[in-house]
């Protein structure tokens, strides 16, 4: 049983990691190694696997990137947000409060 | 043995660039580019006095195999996968059995052909019989009985 909650979370996880990065994106621009202290531990569990997610979103357009030189050490990859990015996010946003609300409707339906 | 981070991070990146053969070069390169960069970032942060230490800052970025089959998941999702006969003829143990198999083919169908050619007994009692003499018997037992 703890072995499928296990595998559960990280299809969850899998399924809405995407749209975490392009909602944080949202609100500034990121280097990778930023994205993943501020995705944290519970969103990321293995940080080397933000970098193929990160290609994907560049290649599908949503996210753009630059390169920018940095106060310590080699010149960081900027992530920032398209617009193709923002209207996704935007349909998963109301996609999202749809449908967890209706998970939360029985989920609490049952504790009352 | 004294304890070298540079080592460390080689062979660390060199197993992710072996775990990633499947990957197009270019995408391949730029992973591992980046996996190196994020580790030196870490290690900026937080830097590692000794082995111990190094090794788990490795864990948190993660298993080289682990990253690599998220590389290929996320190239199989992108808008360009390589077309179905690259990705086939980028693996040569699958040519080589496609290849075995057309060879066998081939051979089965010019072994049909020389039998059919050479050895027409083969067919013999196919051939042998008058056509509708099958049913024709039948009739006349079955004929027979109920009259």
């Amino acid at each position: 049983m703890v072995a499928v909650a296990g595998s559960l979370i990280s299809q969850l996880r899998r399924g809405v990691l995407p749209y975490c990065v392009l909602a944080l994106l949202a609100e500034e621009e990121r280097y990778g190694f930023d994205l993943v202290k501020a995705l944290g531990e519970e969103m990321v569990t293995s940080e080397g696997t933000i970098y193929p997610l990160l290609s994907r979103l560049r290649r599908d357009g949503l996210v753009e990137t630059s390169w920018q030189e940095s106060p310590s050490g080699p010149p960081r990859r900027y992530y920032s947000l398209t617009a193709a990015g923002r209207s996704s996010l935007a349909a998963f946003e109301d996609e999202w409060s749809r449908f967890g609300a209706a998970v939360d409707h029985f989920i609490q339906g049952r504790r009352t | 043995m004294s304890y070298d981070p540079e080592s460390e991070i080689k062979q660390y990146l060199e197993s992710l660039s072996s775990a990633a053969h499947d990957l197009p070069r270019t995408r391949r390169r730029e992973l591992v580019s980046e996996i190196e960069q994020h580790i030196r970032q870490a290690l900026a942060e937080s830097p590692c006095d000794d082995q111990g230490e190094m090794i788990a800052l490795l864990a948190h970025v993660g298993d080289p195999v682990e990253i690599a089959a998220a590389a290929s998941d996320q190239a199989e999702d992108g808008r360009t996968p390589l077309p179905a006969t690259v990705a086939f003829l980028r693996r040569p143990r699958r040519v080589i059995i496609a290849l075995a198999a057309l060879v066998v083919v081939a051979l089965a169908i010019a072994t049909a052909g020389w039998v059919q050619t050479y050895q027409p007994l083969a067919f013999a009692p196919a051939y042998g019989l008058p056509a509708g003499s099958v049913n024709t018997i039948g009739d006349s037992d079955h004929g027979a009985l109920v009259g």
